[in-house]
């Protein structure tokens, strides 16, 4: 009988101080709700933290990447306070009153599984690779391409190098029983965990999720941001910044932190190459 | 008109069949398949309500954001055609992913709850459109519509075709059968057997009778048909019982012949059984078969009859031929005998004795000619009363005296064209049987003559069955009281060697059928046993005037002078005749056959008086080598002789224009008398 009444003591106890640190919680800290394109929410990662140290009472949450799409609709429908987009506005998206500020462009890097034997694709090759006439690697191991969706961002990268790569990649998007990852974080975890696996993703992405990855040269040419900017490498996803007037104020100072030198150091670390220009001030 | 009685309820028949088949076959096809096709997008739906469920478990705040996933996901079970359209929508009724087109109408729709921890948060919609289905079900209807076609088509063409020929040649079997069972000459009924159990004599019961069955028997279908055979049929059909019940129910057919009701008609019958308890029966009116046949059994009798006398008459009438020359040849040498023997002496008696037996020998071969239809020698126009009376004077010394004759010649009658020797000969035999059926009894015989008309219902036939023709005849009649004649004695009195007599040669009748066949004369007998006998001769009336009779006065045997040419191809006749015309005075040359005669004849060397020639001789007959001598010197007289000839008489336009005619056998006084007739003109 005691015991009983121990186990209940207990149980409202931990009750009552469970709500007491929500309600005290709740009241000193401001919470900034981010969502967006994969590789957008990888590289606000290490700046999110950067500004979390600055600012202690306010919380950043990166949420499961939603894609651009998904996260523009969030931060139209008010459950998401910036959102990170590879896609520019739609017209209805505007009318709903989202407003987009270019911030810079990532690498679409090629990529495959860290012991495939193979640093450099040619055109031709990830033409035959996407047409499903090269389905071996050089050195005869098994070669397993990872597609993303075909109203994916990366998807039209491709298709938009050249008309032999647009028909390539719908071949690919024909093939039954293809690998598919429907975001950044979710090609870099499969490609690195399937034999002899080869796909594409953002390079801010592969940089911060940390999956052992070989980053693919295409034509020789490595996905940098150094690369993107003397334009020797052709494949670029472009980042923006998506708010609507309904975005709070702490929002909205970080975002001023990102177009900060601070927040364009960190993202220019993170694969990223700003093209932004620096902020005059709000 | 309707081919068959099949038609009109095999054509719905068909037709529904095939309708039920075109319609039948696409909505079978039609619920299959949309049974498949929505158990397969139901199962579809599962499979994607379960990735959106695993969905909002990973990302229960932000899940519906995520459109590219969520539309990566409906992807994946998207239809082939991608005729369908799925979407996902809250519980709040926004659409949050959709992919796909608006199906067209018609259309069908499933929907498929989400959950969330066992709270329904939305609703997975999927439309498809039924066009793609409804479009093959229409080729399904179509090709099963094209296949019912042609199913119909093939059994209407072949086997409702043969179905209906079928019918018809059955019901064309049945009308010929009809027809023939109908229009068959002979009578066909069907019995059925009722055996009783009692073990009593089984019935025929009538079942059924065609027309001329029923006619036959004078029988009435409405009220013969199950009525007992044994009484319908006759007594006839009854006598035929056993036979009858024992054809039923085996194989092959009895036969027999019965006479009908009333005996008048005869009937043959085939019996058989058709079926088991049944027997059919097959009358065929054999009547008039029988009747012929009888006709042809009798006619067959008196052919062979006639050809028997035919061949009895060859055989008589060539007996008669030579012993006519022996007999003429022993007639000559026993008349010379006579001629050189003194009067007085004793051996005359014997020797008249001898010829007065020469002369019944001669009658004999005189009747075995007669009988033999050939002893016509000289046929002319004759007074049959004229004949009757010249031999009246022979007739009556051959009668008894208890016999008393009455002739009774009607006036005025047409002559006859006979060979009159031979009509003396048949009136006497027919006088002597007359007066033999008499006997020792006292009687009288008829003999008379009339002029008649025969018309064809009152013609006569003789004994063989010739014919008369209608027309003028002479009829001799001959009637006795005498004993009469059975039918059966008259069937044969004919018959040669037949007598009723002890001493009768059988010659008598025998010879007057041959003489009347020989003149194509009728005769008719009546006659009943005890009545007397009545003979009937009918004789073709000639319109020919009648031959005076040429009376010559019997002259003294005087010596003759002159030359004769005897032809003769008998030796020993030749010898005989030869000897008694020199006898005679007269120098006599020989020739043994016409053509010799003809030769000796035509050399003028020797002059001749006359010519005795016989007419049946080799190389060259008597007519022949007549008609040649006349032609060298038609003045030359020529006397045919004879005792038998196979031509039909002088009478036929040859010889006629002989001098005389002598038949063997011939006396000397005979010989003389027609030679001096000649020679005597030629002395003067």
């Amino acid at each position: 009988m005691r015991g009983v009444q121990m186990r209940r003591a207990k149980a409202w106890t931990s009750l009552l101080l469970g709500c007491a640190c929500v309600l005290g919680w709740s009241q000193g800290t401001q919470t900034i709700r981010v969502n967006g394109t994969g590789s957008g929410i990888t590289l606000l990662k290490p700046i999110a933290e950067a500004y979390r140290r600055a600012h202690p009472d306010v919380r950043i949450d990166l949420g499961k990447p939603l894609g651009s799409s998904g996260a523009i609709k969030a931060l139209l429908a008010g459950a998401v306070d910036i959102a990170i987009s590879s896609k520019p506005l739609g017209p209805e998206d505007s009318a709903k009153g989202a407003r987009l500020r270019a911030y810079g462009k990532t690498p679409l890097a090629l990529v495959a599984e860290a012991e495939v034997p193979v640093a450099d694709l040619t055109t031709r090759q990830l033409e035959d690779v996407l047409a499903g006439r090269m389905t071996r690697w050089p050195q005869g191991t098994p070669l397993r391409l990872v597609l993303r969706p075909e109203g994916d961002s990366d998807t039209q990268i491709l298709r938009a190098f050249s008309p032999a790569m647009n028909q390539a990649m719908s071949l690919a998007q024909a093939r039954p029983g293809m690998l598919l990852a429907v975001t950044d974080p979710e090609a870099t975890v499969l490609i690195s965990r399937t034999q002899g696996a080869c796909g594409a993703s953002g390079l801010a992405s592969v940089l911060g999720d940390g999956f052992p990855l070989k980053i693919l040269s295409f034509n020789g040419v490595s996905p940098t941001p150094a690369a993107l900017a003397n334009g020797t490498y052709p494949f670029a996803k472009d980042l923006h910044v998506v708010i609507t007037a309904r975005t709070s104020e702490a929002a909205l100072a970080f975002v001023d932190f990102l177009y900060s030198p601070q927040g364009r150091a960190l993202a220019q670390t993170a694969g990223v190459w700003v093209t932004a220009a620096a902020p005059s001030g709000r | 008109m309707r081919d068959s009685t099949a038609q009109p309820f095999s054509r719905p028949i068909i037709w529904s069949i095939a309708g039920l088949i075109a319609v039948l076959t696409p909505a079978i096809f039609f619920l299959g398949s949309y049974q498949y096709m929505r158990g397969v997008v139901e199962a579809r739906t599962e499979l994607r309500a379960r990735e959106v469920s695993r969905l909002i478990g990973a990302n229960p705040l932000m899940w519906r954001f995520e459109e590219l996933r969520l539309t990566e996901l409906l992807e994946r079970g998207l239809a082939e055609d991608r005729a369908e359209m799925v979407e996902v929508v809250t519980s709040d009724g926004e659409v949050i992913a959709r992919i796909g087109r608006v199906p067209g109408a018609p259309s069908a729709r499933h929907l498929r709850s989400i959950h969330d921890a066992g709270q329904v948060i939305g609703q997975l919609r999927i439309s498809y459109s039924l066009r793609p289905l409804l479009f093959r079900t229409g080729l399904v209807g179509l090709g099963s519509l094209g296949l019912t076609l042609l199913l119909v088509f093939v059994f209407r063409a072949l086997s409702l075709r043969e179905i209906q020929e079928s019918a018809r040649a059955l019901r064309e079997s049945e009308q010929h059968y009809r027809s023939l069972y109908g229009s068959m000459k002979e009578g066909l009924a069907i019995h059925r057997v009722a055996r009783p159990e009692s073990g009593a004599q089984p019935a025929l019961t009538l079942l059924d009778a065609n027309p001329n069955g029923l006619a036959m028997f004078g029988l009435d279908r409405k009220v013969v048909l199950g009525g007992d055979s044994f009484t319908l049929f006759g007594p006839g059909f009854r006598e035929h019982g056993d036979e009858l019940l024992q054809a039923e129910g085996r194989e092959g057919i009895t036969s027999f012949e019965m006479a009908g009701p009333g005996g008048q008609r005869q009937f043959l019958v085939h019996a058989f059984s058709p079926v088991q308890g049944q027997i059919a029966t097959l009358f065929e009116d054999i009547t008039e078969w029988k009747r012929s046949e009888n006709l042809r059994l009798s006619l067959e009798r008196q052919v062979l009859h006639a050809q028997k006398l035919e061949s009895l008459g060859v055989l008589s009438g060539g007996i008669a031929h030579d012993f006519n020359n022996l007999l003429a040849a022993l007639h000559g040498f026993l008349n010379l005998t006579q001629l050189k023997l003194d009067k007085g002496s004793p051996l005359t008696f014997y020797l008249d004795s001898m010829e007065h037996v020469l002369q019944r020998a001669t009658d004999l071969t005189r009747q075995l000619l007669a009988y033999s239809g050939q002893g016509r020698f000289v046929v002319q126009p004759h007074s049959l009363n004229q004949i009757i009376q010249d031999m009246y004077d022979l007739l009556k010394p051959r009668l008894p005296e208890k016999v008393t004759l009455f002739v009774d010649l009607a006036p005025s009658l047409p002559p006859i064209e006979v060979d009159a020797p031979q009509i003396q000969q048949l009136i006497l035999n027919l006088v002597i049987n007359a007066s033999e059926a008499l006997g020792e009894q006292e009687g009288s015989i008829r003999l008379s003559t009339r002029a008649l008309q025969l018309v064809p219902d009152g013609l006569v036939k003789d004994g063989d069955g010739q014919a008369l023709e209608p027309g003028e005849f002479v009829a001799l009649e001959i009637i006795d009281t005498g004993c009469g004649m059975s039918a059966e004695v008259q069937a044969r009195i004919f018959d040669p060697f037949f007598t009723t007599k002890a001493t009768g040669r059988g010659l008598g009748l025998s010879a007057v059928l041959g003489i009347l066949r020989g003149h194509h004369a009728g005769l008719k007998v009546e006659s009943e046993p005890g009545r007397g006998t009545s003979f009937k001769v009918y004789f073709r009336a000639s319109a020919q005037p009648c031959v005076a009779p040429e009376r010559k006065a019997r002259t003294a045997q005087t010596r003759l002078q002159g030359t004769v040419l005897l032809v003769e191809d008998e030796e020993i006749v030749a010898v005989s005749v030869s000897e008694m015309l020199e006898s005679m005075g007269l120098k006599v040359l020989l020739a043994r056959d016409g053509r010799q005669a003809v030769n000796q004849f035509r050399k003028q060397d020797v002059h001749l008086d006359l010519v005795l020639m016989d007419i049946t001789m080799p190389h060259m007959d008597g007519i022949e080598a007549l008609q040649q001598m006349h032609q060298i010197d038609p003045t030359i007289p020529v006397i045919l002789s004879s005792g038998y000839t196979r031509h039909d008489s002088i009478h036929d336009g040859k010889g006629e224009e002989a001098a005389g005619f002598l038949q063997k056998p011939y006396s000397i006084h005979d010989l003389y008398e027609a030679v001096s007739a000649h020679l005597g003109t030629r002395m003067t």
